[in-house]
């Protein structure tokens, strides 16, 4: 086994912070009812229940098979409430209500079987299809039935990755222990099976990549798998990043891994096709990561897809003093902050749930910092090994820009943020912007992370951005997707 | 809003009064100085780095400290006085701007008043320090809009001032540490006078006449080393800027003993003071990486050229002063050298 070291510029490493999950999983309590989202209402598609017909789990509810989707089940047996519009990046979704009832009836995928090597492709993409997991993964897997941008035969490299970069990160022995890795190689060699062409890649970083022996030891067959070393350095995770570290391939501005050709996918993914094809279960439910110090214990929980906040903070998760709280799907530098009335989406690996505080902290700036994090060498914590605090707090004023540099030195892309924001700011932008790079920004948000005078950098750029495309400074067929990229969103994959 | 002590609710309340509404800018400035902010990131990415512009500037004060607490020693309490007398007069300037601007009280006045203190020579009058920090404040940074807008390094803009205006004063206001007797010689004159090098020992302890914080050359340095291992200076600056002394230093000393070899030519005047403290302020060098070898390339030279060559012995503010003008040109050379590559 041969093991690569992949290198990165840039970036920062968040380590020791409050609130890590351990790697204990529990499972779920049914919740009373569940909230489902489905497809966007403009595409015309209305799901396949109404209110009040019984459903059964695993039951396809919502279907579109003229655009790039994936079906969405029923997570649970019951009776439909209601079906509702809901906003959401993507546009307004309608969200299907369950009132689950206690059975153990469950819908699985039709055609699913142990000896999947006898099935052909087709058979084999239809049941990743028709189990929903061909949405997962940051932009779909590829299948005959456009569950993707691209074909299964047009994809050239298939990365999957636990690369320890954020600051919370699911634990991945809960995927890879006892008969785990076997399973998970299984799912992989599937992949590889539908995407025949496509080498297979297994980026960890310097905390996980213990893995790669047991993997490497679980393998069958012809699989070929190269694994790479990564640094545990945020945003190792974001597909340009990591498709440069794996494959030393540039992708252009606001291209995905996927518009080059690349299906990157994480260990709990790679594990769901194979529960998938082999043993039948549609993606009705999900490991997740409950992270951050508000929740009184901080473990992983195997919930149904559509459980609402809520639900799964009531009883005892969530300290009670803390009235105040935010919550943040996978990742506290991108991700979105979801309300109490929000559900956990399929795509949901991590909750996080952050004091949002607006208190005091007397003279801090005068503090020797044992618990606080910093890019910069300027607090204690840089040399004791406290866990750190971690809050929403803004930890100072906004300030005219220093010219600091601290934005420069974490940046991946290697542009010049505190060179570019001023254009935005200072609304003159024109051709020297696209000039110095600022297509080349990925939207970390790492400079906004670091700026020592608080300056929403990163939310400059992005708006920099979207008013050079609209001022046709640049091209918008320069973007596969238009700036709806810009905003995070994928056209493939999820629906 | 929850979780707020009641001095805080006083100090906040005492800024909306009507009354006091001129001065809300200073009342902001004192919540935020004892409270820290109540605001919340309003997205993602929804931690922040805890670092910001009073610990940033606390630690440029820390990296000053021990040469500045030297100087006290050395000097007496008349050092003390000049530094307060920098803060005192420069700070009217800083406070009466934030209320006019209605804007909190920038920190990186901090900075400035006592840099400007340490780059002056020890028995300069009161009055004169009073109106080189209020100049300097004026014209060296609130003009182009405070902290972080200003072209030219403040504590530099008021030096030059006091310099041009009363040259006299600055240059026979020169002592020796612990000596009652003013001289007007520096290592640097006395090189340039006799030919003389002063040890290098003396040089490094500061037991010589020279502005009162540029004397001692192991505290500026371990000062110096202090903020670039934190993080708040740039190395680049400094070690360009040192460099081209050393080597220019290097070079000619060879050829001509009249030019002060390397060694002697670091541990003189201003230039470890200068290099370590001034040169590296953020604000007024470049913000490209190869910008900061150019600047520091150009400071050393500038620098090396005064100072041998030129009627004025020491040349290190000028120096200063003038790659702080050419800065924003060096950076937009820069970065069109970086990017012709780039489509448009």
């Amino acid at each position: 086994m041969k093991v690569l070291n992949g290198k990165i510029s840039g970036g920062y490493k968040f380590k020791q912070f409050k609130g890590q999950p351990s790697p204990k999983l529990s499972v779920m309590e049914l919740p009373k009812n569940l909230f489902v989202p489905t497809g966007k209402i403009d595409s015309g598609i209305k799901p396949l229940v109404r209110s009040g017909d019984t459903v059964t789990m695993g039951q396809i509810i919502w279907k579109d098979d003229s655009s790039i989707s994936s079906p969405v089940h029923s997570p649970v047996n019951g009776t439909v409430e209601s079906i509702k519009k809901q906003d959401s990046p993507n546009g307004q979704i309608s969200v299907v209500k369950i009132s689950s009832t206690n059975s153990d009836k469950f819908e699985k995928v039709p055609g699913f079987t142990t000896e999947w090597k006898k099935l052909s492709n087709k058979e084999l993409e239809q049941l990743v299809y028709l189990s929903g997991t061909g949405s997962l993964g940051s932009g779909g897997i590829p299948t005959e039935f456009k569950t993707s941008v691209i074909n299964p035969l047009e994809v050239e490299h298939i990365i999957v990755h636990a690369t320890d970069a954020e600051v919370y990160n699911p634990d991945i022995s809960l995927f890879l222990k006892d008969e785990g890795a076997a399973k998970f190689t299984e799912g992989l060699s599937i992949l590889s099976k539908i995407m025949d062409k496509a080498s297979v890649h297994i980026a960890m970083s310097e905390n996980t990549n213990t893995w790669f022996q047991v993997i490497d030891n679980t393998v069958s067959d012809n699989l070929a798998i190269s694994y790479h070393k990564t640094k545990s350095k945020y945003p190792q995770n974001h597909d340009s990043v990591l498709v440069k570290t794996v494959l030393n391939l540039d992708i252009p501005a606001g291209y995905k891994g996927i518009n080059k050709g690349v299906v990157i996918l994480g260990i709990q993914d790679v594990c769901q096709v194979y529960e998938a094809v082999v043993e039948g279960k549609p993606l009705i439910e999900r490991i997740v990561a409950l992270a951050g110090p508000v929740f009184n214990d901080n473990f992983h929980i195997k919930l149904k897809i559509g459980t609402s906040v809520s639900d799964l903070s009531a009883g005892k998760l969530v300290l009670e003093d803390k009235e105040d709280i935010r919550f943040i799907t996978n990742s506290i530098l991108t991700g979105e902050t979801i309300n109490y009335d929000s559900c956990i989406e399929k795509n949901c690996e991590v909750l996080i749930a952050l004091e949002e505080k607006r208190g005091q902290d007397l003279l801090f700036f005068a503090k020797p910092g044992f618990k606080k994090d910093s890019y910069s060498n300027t607090f204690l914590a840089k040399i004791i090994p406290f866990k750190k605090d971690i809050n929403t707090n803004l930890n100072g004023e906004h300030r005219a820009c220093l010219s600091c540099g601290f934005c420069q030195n974490v940046c991946p892309a290697g542009i010049l943020p505190n060179v570019l924001f001023p254009y935005v700011e200072r609304d003159r932008l024109d051709e020297t912007a696209v000039q110095y790079g600022i297509f080349k920004c990925i939207d970390c948000n790492l400079c906004t992370y670091v700026c020592t005078a608080k300056i929403p950098i990163a939310e400059y750029l992005k708006e920099g951005k979207k008013k050079l495309i609209k001022d046709t400074y640049v091209k918008e067929e320069d973007f596969i997707t238009s700036y709806k990229l810009i905003g995070m969103n994928v056209e493939g994959g999820t629906n | 809003m929850k979780q707020q002590s009641k001095v805080q609710t006083l100090i906040h309340g005492m800024g909306e009064k009507k009354s006091l509404r001129r001065f809300k800018a200073i009342f902001e400035t004192m919540e935020g100085i004892i409270f820290g902010t109540s605001i919340v990131s309003p997205g993602a990415p929804h931690i922040k780095d805890h670092i910001e512009i009073k610990r940033y500037m606390s630690f440029a004060i820390i990296g000053l400290l021990p040469a500045a607490v030297v100087a006290v020693y050395y000097y007496g309490l008349y050092a003390l006085a000049i530094i307060m007398t920098s803060y005192v007069a420069g700070g009217i300037v800083e406070v009466s701007f934030a209320i006019l601007r209605d804007r909190e009280i920038e920190e990186g006045f901090l900075v400035t008043g006592l840099i400007f203190a340490l780059v002056l020579p020890p028995t300069l009058p009161l009055w004169a320090v009073a109106i080189g920090s209020v100049f300097g404040t004026f014209f060296g940074k609130e003009i182009f809009g405070g902290t972080g807008r200003n072209i030219f390094n403040p504590a530099l803009v008021g030096r030059l001032f006091i310099t041009i205006a009363f040259p006299q004063l600055m240059s026979v206001s020169w002592k020796e540490p612990f000596a009652d007797v003013i001289t007007s010689a520096t290592p640097l004159g006395v090189f340039q006078i006799s030919g003389t090098l002063t040890p290098y020992r003396e040089l490094l302890l500061g037991m010589h006449a020279g502005s009162m914080g540029e004397v001692f050359s192991i505290g500026i340095i371990a000062g110096g080393i202090f903020l670039m291992l934190s993080k708040v200076s740039n190395w680049r600056i400094p070690v360009s800027f040192l460099g081209t002394v050393f080597i220019f230093s290097f070079i000619g000393n060879t050829f001509s003993p009249s030019i002060a070899p390397p060694v002697f030519s670091i541990l003189t005047g201003g230039l470890l003071f200068g290099a370590m403290f001034m040169a590296t302020d953020p604000v007024t060098g470049p913000t490209t990486k190869t910008g900061k070898y150019i600047y520091g390339f150009g400071c050393g030279l500038i620098t090396f050229l005064i100072r041998n060559f030129a009627g004025y012995t020491e040349g290190v503010m000028f120096s200063i002063i003038f790659m702080n003008g050419l800065n924003p040109l060096i950076d937009h050379f820069v970065l069109k050298t970086i990017y012709r590559n780039n489509k448009i």
